[in-house]
């Protein structure tokens, strides 16, 4: 180079920076004044154990779930509420093996019905040697559904989150210790 | 919800207190319920203001463990309040931010603006420890202000370093943008700056560049925002109407809610 750039940055490293720096930026405005705290739509049929934020934060430090009922639905409501209190989504699901949504809050129709054959097609892909299907994300225009599973003697438990941004490597094992201590007691 | 944005910068003197305070005025008038806070201990917003450069506010409250947003400001716009820093005990300088630290300081202004505020901006220190760092850990979204010359160029990766960094141990916040300012088209080196700025950090760095005009230094001079500095603003206060729009875009938010067509003017 002959004449040195101004800045003496690497256009390679700023990319590299500004793609763990930035959030994907939602495509549907919301109201700045006077609607703020508005819950976006609840999820079709069940009612959620607790009101979803609008868009909640990474928190700081993530408290471990802890599950205080032996009642199936209870402990998959508590297992959405954790989700949906404490990482980035706007929505969370838990689905069984069969693709069936057992409990949901903030995801849309299109969402639950892709849930099926998503689980479906996860099943050729978890044949081939070397590849750990147990926790993926997909992008789906302008959102990203993440999802963790877990193993039981009573089949696989999936559990999916939709939101704007990608979860971190973090947020996957909080999610599967999550999903693994709510089915563990099924 | 209420949303949070920091306006940071590692390199000092770059502008961050010019368009922090300007953007909240122009907030405001926009209609957005604004909370402008001062984290500098050098209290740059109150000394930008005529009227507000001997209140206590942050510092005082830090000092007494008062409510975080005690000494708040009202001012002549309904929707713009103020928490400056005020007076800083001199003997506290050196353990300010670790105080502020440990008395969750920031996170608890936030708190207690969830009600009244649609949005809390955070003026910052230059420099990325201290007071900077911990309102990057507190804020949603994050500015970087990037002066159209060569240091602040060069320093401006550190800033998206640290912020890479803090959203690795879970911090909430995000690049919202770059900003470029005080750039002029007759230099050739602040000219090539904003070229690299826009060719480096692209669809990052802000449509709308604050330009270097005389006029803020009058309004430096008269402690006023630009938009008060007459009764017909001066033509460069419309950049931050514009710089505003745009960040309302990012933020997914627009003031007012979404257009919905025409508005009768006589009901
Ligand atoms: N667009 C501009 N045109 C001309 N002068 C400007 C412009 N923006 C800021 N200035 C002047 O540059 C100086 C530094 O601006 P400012 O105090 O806003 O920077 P800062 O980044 O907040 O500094 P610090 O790091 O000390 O907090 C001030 O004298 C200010 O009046
Ligand atoms: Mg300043």
């Amino acid at each position: 180079m002959t004449v040195r750039s101004v800045s003496w940055t690497d256009a390679q490293r700023v990319s590299s920076l500004l793609a763990r720096v930035t959030a994907t930026r939602s495509p549907e405005p919301a109201a700045l004044v006077s609607a703020m705290g508005a819950a976006r739509a609840g999820a079709p049929g069940k009612a959620a154990p607790t009101p979803a934020k609008a868009a909640p934060k990474a928190p700081k430090e993530v408290p471990r779930l802890v599950q205080t009922s032996d009642n199936p639905a209870d402990r998959l409501d508590a297992l959405v509420a954790w989700t949906l209190a404490h990482q980035a989504c706007v929505g969370a699901f838990v689905a069984d093996d069969n693709g069936l949504t057992l409990a949901a809050h903030g995801i849309s129709e299109a969402h639950v019905s892709l849930v099926g054959p998503l689980l479906s097609a996860l099943v050729g892909v978890r044949t081939i040697p070397g590849v750990d299907a147990t926790a993926g994300a997909l992008w789906l225009g302008a959102q990203m559904m993440s999802w963790v599973e877990a193993r039981t003697t009573r089949g696989g438990f999936c559990l999916g989150t939709v939101g704007d941004e990608a979860l971190s490597t973090r947020a996957f094992e909080q999610l599967k210790e999550a999903l693994g201590t709510t089915v563990r007691g099924l | 919800m209420t949303r949070s944005i920091a306006f940071a910068s590692l390199k000092g003197g770059v502008g961050k207190t010019t368009v922090a305070l300007n953007c909240a005025f122009a907030f405001a008038r926009r209609g957005a319920r604004t909370l402008l806070v001062d984290t500098d201990q050098q209290g740059a917003i109150g000394m930008s203001l005529d009227g507000v450069g001997d209140r206590a506010g942050l510092a005082a409250n830090l000092a007494r463990g008062g409510p975080p947003l005690e000494g708040m400001v009202k001012t002549r716009l309904a929707e713009l309040c103020l928490l400056p820093m005020g007076p800083v005990e001199a003997l506290d300088e050196d353990r300010f931010a670790v105080n502020a630290r440990e008395a969750n300081l920031l996170g608890r202004v936030l708190e207690q603006s969830q009600r009244d505020f649609d949005l809390v901006l955070f003026d910052t220190p230059a420099g990325l420890g201290g007071m900077s760092r911990l309102a990057l850990e507190e804020v949603d979204s994050v500015i970087a202000v990037a002066q159209c010359e060569p240091l602040a160029l060069r320093a401006l990766p550190r800033l998206l370093e640290l912020l890479a960094r803090l959203r690795e141990i879970g911090s909430a916040c995000s690049l919202l943008g770059v900003v470029g300012t005080m750039s002029s088209f007759r230099d050739p080196v602040m000219l090539a700056s904003l070229e690299e700025l826009w060719s480096l950090y692209r669809d990052q760095v802000f449509d709308t560049a604050v330009p270097r005009d005389g006029t803020f230094l009058q309004a430096s001079r008269a402690g006023v925002p630009l938009g008060l500095l007459s009764r017909r603003p001066p033509a460069v206060s419309a950049v931050f109407d514009k710089l505003v729009a745009e960040i309302e875009e990012r933020l997914g938010t627009t003031a007012g809610g979404e257009d919905d067509g025409p508005i009768r003017l006589v009901d």
